[in-house]
């Protein structure tokens, strides 16, 4: 659907990412496939997601690790150490260069080296400066240490994730670090929205434990409504093995259907013989009424598992969606990598970055009909746009270059 | 977002959160609901766990979602009710919605119908797998789409199958991105004039935030699996049970100098002189004997304690916490997370403490400005006084029942005893004081 034709919709947007790890680089990742000029501006010994597996080849390297590859598409990459005051200096004309700022340092680092918000406004009054921290700006917890498993615990899913006698489970992933990239971009483009209408800049405040508190379901309510505390999954005798009854097997993986693979229908009521239809086996047609199924519920679970176990899942899900019956497929990654939809979707793109070659990408999160996603570049090597940026931008010549460079701020 | 009106289309979460996320910033959204059809969020979760008289107005799960919004009921089976419809559509910024994919086209208001009727209108659609492709037309939910997007093949316990989350979690995701696929729409609009259609895939968005994973597969080979709560590469790392009922900490210890931490926390206990503890990688190697040992220190100790004591020695720990310690917790109260509202008298809900805006602005604060709406009631102030029609005309539409105030086929879900639910393990407990508990 996107062309490139069209400009982008952020391209005159300019940020400038001194984010580490996965939140802030998601969030500044999604602006800059949308078109929005972000310069990466790193530590010397780079962003810290660069030593984080997997790796490309399995082999560890600075310009390997495939997360930072992907979170750092379409950014233009700089080196910079903050604490000295050159380089403080090169900051601050970046900052006057920018529309905004996105960091994740602990709260008052900024500040402490003269380049928190308020400094930075006096520089340049618009300036949209994002923190996306674990805890936020204040509070109690504000100096605390986070990490995926403890931000997971205090933003109040994981007490209710997994089995009824087992411990809580965490998300697979860096789920909450890449839901608070996603939150911080939507509270990034508000404020860029009030700047483009006002030209007043901000602080935006932005905390992994508060966008998973914003996002909870059934839980705070349930007791600010009925003072009941909500636990993970009821126990086994209730659910059936693993509380897993609406996962089942087929000839080739897991497919989602309705318990034990009885089909369900949304609202709609199921009639017995569209079941057997869908099934195409009439040893099913004696299971007809309710009361039939509950007492020969053993031996209908096992002809369902036996007819499912020939099929194939997406045969099965196909078959099943013909009849407005709610079956999805489970796909592992190497299923998503194949999958026919998201191939028919051109949900994969080419990125072509020294280390890789050329390979499929993933991660257009949706289609605009008008303005085109993708990678402008792949991830920047270590410094690899210092030229580019204090030369060409900034206005240095390629001996301040060097010096700076032998200096060790950049 | 003063100014930036939305018509909403929405169902249950995948777009009724993204809007919320708007409301929340100032924008006027207009639910747009159904008498015949009611939104199953306005039937479950009743307030004391009790339907009452109007359950469809006394709903925990539509009154989070919903706040700060206006609502209008139409039927827009009838031509009537859609006309309206249009009408809303002339003076509205933005369209979003999630019905199945065919639905907005049969109602004549799909992407091509609304542009006609407003040119630089901005659509939101969100769909399980999106609007093109061969599983276009397949119907979804939160459970299916995060099984697609292959989040779930990687959570879960080593030794079972995938474990779903407990909450719709791609629903979320997919509101997220779609509210940000919006603002970056007005800003293509402030630039240009034009609108734009976003056709958003709920499974999709959550591949997004598994991209490293993705990129594993497609050079590595490697189809990553699941770990429970363990970590790669950092030892101790899980969730460790401490003094109370079902009570956990979780602690997450990568160097030697988080390690260090954790022993002096602990007093420095013999066993962590043991040889096989001696440095992360033995650490992890060995996280079994570990984890049984921190496990033995955890449990002597409530898990508000356990954190503090770990954190002050610079040991990333975190209290699992429940729903209720969510609304009593010392630094969401410090940060003024929760925020009361009250209700319109005849829900009988009175105060209620609400999640508070999903992020804070120095200039631009959010706010929870005004509770859920009830079913239907704004229809006379909209349809008045923004659209101008009589009152006449307005009663006309109630007649003919294209709008109303009550569903249709008033039947609510069966309610289970809290003292049932905590049998069958759904809930830990219950408090029968919680309104004393909370001040309302």
């Amino acid at each position: 659907m996107s062309t490139g034709s069209h400009p982008s919709a952020l391209a005159d947007l300019r940020v400038l990412d001194l984010s580490t790890l996965v939140a802030g680089p998601y969030c500044t990742k999604l602006l800059a496939d949308f078109g929005a000029d972000v310069i990466k501006v790193e530590p010397l010994s780079g962003d810290p997601a660069r030593s984080l597996a997997p790796f490309f080849g399995d082999h560890p390297s600075l310009e390997g690790s495939l997360l930072h590859l992907y979170l750092n598409t379409s950014k233009r990459g700089v080196t910079l150490d903050l604490s000295l005051p050159t380089g403080r200096v090169l900051l601050q004309k970046l900052v006057a260069w920018a529309d905004v700022l996105v960091e994740s340092f602990k709260p008052g680092t900024l500040d402490a080296l003269g380049l928190g918000y308020k400094d930075l406004s006096k520089i340049k009054p618009s300036i949209v400066v994002v923190s996306v921290t674990p805890f936020g700006q204040d509070g109690p917890y504000k100096g605390y240490r986070g990490s995926e498993i403890v931000e997971f615990a205090l933003g109040g899913f994981m007490y209710t994730y997994g089995e009824y006698e087992r411990p809580p489970l965490k998300h697979g992933g860096h789920q909450v670090q890449y839901h608070t990239g996603v939150n911080a971009s939507v509270a990034t483009m508000v404020a860029v929205y009030h700047q483009r209408a006002t030209g007043e800049g901000q602080h935006v405040d932005v905390s992994s434990i508060e966008t998973q508190a914003a996002t909870l379901r059934d839980t705070t309510s349930l007791y600010a409504y009925m003072g009941a505390i909500r636990r993970r999954s009821p126990k086994e005798e209730v659910t059936g093995e693993g509380g897993q009854g609406n996962m089942v097997a087929s000839k080739d993986g897991y497919f989602m259907g309705g318990e034990g693979g009885l089909p369900r229908a949304g609202l709609r009521t199921v009639e017995w013989d569209e079941v057997v239809d869908f099934l195409g086996n009439e040893e099913l047609r004696s299971f007809a009424t309710e009361e039939e199924r509950r007492r020969r519920r053993g031996e209908l679970r096992a002809i369902l598992q036996e007819t499912y176990a020939k099929r194939a899942k997406y045969d099965i899900v196909e078959g099943a969606q013909q009849h407005h019956f709610m079956f999805g497929p489970v796909e592992t990654p190497a299923d998503v990598v194949h999958s026919p939809q998201m191939a028919a979707r051109g949900y994969f793109a080419s990125v072509n970055h020294p280390t890789t070659g050329p390979i499929p990408f993933p991660g257009r999160p949706f289609i605009m009909s008008e303005t085109p996603w993708g990678a402008q570049r792949p991830a920047p090597l270590l410094g690899e746009h210092n030229h580019h940026v204090y030369c060409d931008l900034l206005g240095y010549t390629p001996q301040d270059l060097v010096s700076l460079h032998q200096l060790r701020v950049i | 977002m003063e100014g930036i009106r939305v018509l909403e289309f929405g169902q249950l979460l995948a777009v009724p959160h993204a809007s919320k996320l708007l409301a929340d910033m100032g924008a006027e959204v207009i639910k747009i609901e159904s008498c015949v059809r009611l939104n199953a969020h306005r039937n479950s979760s009743f307030l004391d766990n009790d339907p009452g008289e109007q359950f469809w107005n006394r709903a925990a799960n539509y009154n989070d979602q919903n706040r700060n919004k206006l609502e209008v009921t139409l039927d827009l089976t009838k031509p009537q009710g859609r006309q309206v419809a249009v009408e809303l559509v002339k003076i509205s910024d933005i369209v979003c919605e999630n019905f199945a994919s065919r639905v907005m086209g049969n109602f004549g208001l799909d992407y091509d119908s609304l542009k006609k009727i407003r040119p630089d209108i901005i659509m939101l659609s969100s769909t399980g797998y999106g609007h093109t492709g061969p599983w276009a037309s397949y119907t979804a939910a939160g459970n299916t789409t995060e099984a697609a997007s292959g989040i779930l093949w990687i959570t879960g316990y080593t030794d079972r199958l995938p474990r779903l989350p407990s909450i719709p979690y791609t629903d979320f995701v997919g509101a997220q991105h779609g509210a940000f696929a919006l603002m970056a729409a007005l800003h293509y609009r402030r630039l240009t004039g034009k609108g734009q259609m976003i056709d958003l895939a709920q499974a999709e968005t959550g591949s997004s935030q598994i991209g490293e994973v993705l990129l594993d597969y497609i050079t590595n080979g490697h189809v990553q699996q699941r770990l429970g709560n363990r970590h790669p590469f950092m030892a101790p790392h899980g969730c460790y049970p401490c003094s109370g009922n079902d009570q956990w900490v979780a602690i997450a210890v990568a160097t030697d100098e988080e390690w260090n931490g954790l022993r002096h926390a602990m007093g420095d206990p013999a066993w962590c002189q043991d040889p096989r503890f001696a440095t992360p990688l033995l650490r992890h190697q060995h996280q079994d004997e570990l984890d049984e040992r921190l496990a033995a220190w955890t449990s002597q100790r409530d898990h508000y304690e356990a954190m503090n004591l770990l954190q002050e020695h610079g040991v990333p720990a975190g209290a699992v916490l429940t729903n209720k310690e969510l609304l009593q917790d010392p630094h969401y109260q410090a940060r003024g997370f929760y925020q009361m509202l009250e209700h319109a008298p005849e829900t009988g809900i009175g105060r209620r403490p609400y999640p508070g805006v999903a992020w804070h602005m120095s200039k631009t604060p959010g706010s929870l400005r005004w509770a859920a709406p009830t079913l239907g009631q704004d229809n006379e102030r909209i349809l008045t006084q923004v659209l101008g029609m009589s009152d006449s005309e307005v009663q006309q539409l109630a007649q003919s029942g294209v709008i109303g105030k009550e569903p249709l086929r008033p039947t609510p879900t069966r309610v289970m005893p809290l003292e049932a639910q905590k049998r069958t393990g759904a809930i830990t407990d219950y408090d029968p004081d919680y309104k004393t508990v909370l001040g309302v």
